[in-house]
């Protein structure tokens, strides 16, 4: 089993990215209100107001998207991510990765 | 040894060390220090310093609550950063928010195209501010190779 993660620039994406969770058998995921570190830095914190440039194209809200999935459903998924956000190495899209889970308990059968 | 990482001693010149700043007001205590500074030959006369200096300073001030302010700017033309410390004995306002004094400045010189190494200079000397005590160490220093020490020893502490 592993845990897919995905941090979400491009909130606008969500509906589809989760019914095309929902398309390739992953049924459950946790979706949580978060900010990026860059938007708390340059808005928040005074001292680094004059280096806000650094962080431009980062969206300051996004979404992050918790999921417990079988590995093998693995390179469906970051496919299926990458089609509907596009190059991720794009500033604005999101970042994506995977940990590798010892123990899961409490998952909902599968769909 | 130290291990890699930032540590503001590496940018930090006994040259670039100003005690007894006597200047009243903002703009001209940050002349002072660009003054003092070309004099020690730590810098070259360049009215674009000043100007990117105010520029931040105009963003908001950089005067921190703890008596420190970090003034900084991004130069064209600086193959490293340069940082220069000053010291003023009877503090002045340097526009901090809710009227704190400012003793003393830390001023921070990065490469255009290197904000990157700004920024990670600005978050390390935050840090120092806040895990050590060196500021107050240094509004007592009487000699700049005692605030370069003081600045050496606080970088012990935090690594």
């Amino acid at each position: 089993m592993k845990l897919l993660i995905l941090i979400l620039n491009k909130v606008e994406k969500l509906e589809e990215i989760l019914e095309g969770f929902i398309d390739i058998g992953i049924s459950g995921a946790t979706i949580i209100d978060s900010i990026g570190m860059g938007h708390v830095l340059s808005e928040e914190v005074p001292i680094f107001a004059g280096l806000r440039f650094m962080f431009v194209g980062a969206r300051p809200h996004n979404k992050t998207i918790f999921s417990v999935i079988k590995e093998e459903k693995e390179s469906e998924a970051l496919a299926l991510i990458k089609k509907i956000i596009g190059d991720l190495n794009q500033p604005g899209t999101g970042i994506v990765f995977t940990i590798k889970l010892d123990r899961v308990e409490g998952l909902k059968p599968e769909i | 040894m130290k291990k890699p990482g930032i540590y503001l001693d590496k940018y930090l010149s006994l040259k670039a060390i100003l005690l007894n700043l006597q200047a009243s007001t903002k703009p001209a205590l940050l002349q002072e220090m660009i003054d003092k500074l070309v004099n020690n030959k730590v810098i070259v006369n360049n009215k674009l310093i000043f100007q990117e200096l105010w520029r931040r300073e105009e963003l908001g001030s950089t005067a921190l609550a703890e008596g420190i302010a970090l003034p900084h700017a991004l130069l064209p033309d600086l193959s490293r950063p340069i940082i220069a410390l000053g010291v003023h004995s009877r503090g002045i306002d340097f526009g901090h928010p809710e009227g704190h004094l400012t003793y003393v400045f830390l001023l921070i010189l990065g490469n255009k195209d290197d904000p990157g190494l700004q920024l990670r200079l600005l978050a390390h000397a935050c840090r120092l501010i806040k895990e050590t005590d060196f500021v107050n160490q240094l509004k007592q220093v009487s000699t700049p190779q005692e605030a370069l020490r003081v600045v050496e020893e606080a970088e012990r502490k935090l690594a």
